[in-house]
């Protein structure tokens, strides 16, 4: 993907880009503003999902090691989504057939969680992503994510006992010791 | 007649288990003897059906995490090379207020 980027410096320790897409329409895709303060740097982006949502994402990293101004390594310390929407939408056939959705994502993944290959599909058509789930419990899911033949992403899915909550653990195989956790409410409606 | 008919119950009950009750075991398992995968298959599809519904973010239960960061000189100006950030690598300008060609990294 290639983008063009306009970027201003705001302050001393502030700067701001803008990566606007390359179709002709010269929308901004997303803005980064990258704050330098002592040891600790703070990337927040903000744009807006395929969708349309808006969404923001404020990552916070410590100096990791010794380093020249930005420049260096940084440990990431705190992930903060703000008032981002998201959500999945779910429904499942009496023969098993699920079919999950992501709205912001405009993205769907069908059929059945026996441990194959689905794809991820968005309005364009297959990403190339596929999720392989099976069930590993009566209200647990793992799975594996690939990017082509390669596995990028491992994670499991558990719904609480009361059925309210959905909890996603997830990592990078190339870190599998820095997971992430996503809690999801079923909407009391559905 | 009370017993026959507990008996029955308690048959009934076990049947059930066996029908579809019973938690899948773990990837891996052979299939016990007079299992089928006809049956499995049952006992996967009741599975997902906890699944269904809309499902919303709750961030203030969650904890994401990101890969730490890498931050190069590019060159003798003010241009950096970001690496390991979930959304990809990019390069970045620190003082230009003209637009310029980026590469979002694969």
């Amino acid at each position: 993907m290639i983008s063009t980027s306009l970027g201003r410096l705001l302050s001393g320790i502030e700067w701001q880009h803008d990566f606007l897409g390359c179709d002709g329409t010269e929308a901004v895709i997303e803005t980064l503003t990258v704050t330098l303060s002592g040891d600790t740097l703070r990337i927040a982006a903000h744009g807006n999902l395929p969708n349309g949502s808006p969404y923001e994402r404020v990552v916070t990293y410590r100096r990791a090691a010794p380093g020249d101004g930005l420049v260096g390594r940084w440990h990431s310390i705190k992930v903060d989504t703000g008032a981002t929407w998201d959500g999945f939408v779910i429904s499942t056939a009496d023969d098993g057939l699920v079919t999950w959705r992501i709205p912001t994502d405009l993205q769907v993944i069908t059929g059945h969680f026996d441990g194959s290959d689905l794809a991820i599909v968005d309005a364009k058509g297959p990403t190339g992503s596929t999720i392989a789930i099976h069930v590993a419990g009566p209200r647990r899911f793992d799975y594996v994510m690939k990017n082509g033949d390669r596995i990028t992403e491992r994670g499991s899915i558990t719904i609480s006992p009361d059925r309210r909550w959905l909890t996603e653990i997830n990592w990078s195989v190339d870190e599998p010791d820095r997971k992430s956790k996503l809690v999801y409410e079923r909407d009391e409606t559905s | 007649m009370y017993r026959v008919m507990m008996l029955a119950v308690m048959l009934l009950g076990l049947a059930t288990v066996r029908a579809g009750e019973s938690p899948v075991a773990p990837a891996g398992d052979s299939l016990p003897a007079g299992d089928s995968l006809a049956s499995r298959s049952v006992v996967a599809d009741r599975s997902v059906s906890v699944l269904a519904g809309h499902w919303t973010y709750d961030a203030a239960k969650s904890r994401q995490t990101e890969p730490d960061l890498r931050i190069t000189r590019r060159d003798t100006g003010s241009r950096l090379h970001a690496e390991g950030a979930a959304s990809g690598s990019y390069d970045f300008d620190l003082s230009w207020a003209a637009p310029f060609r980026y590469r979002m990294a694969a």
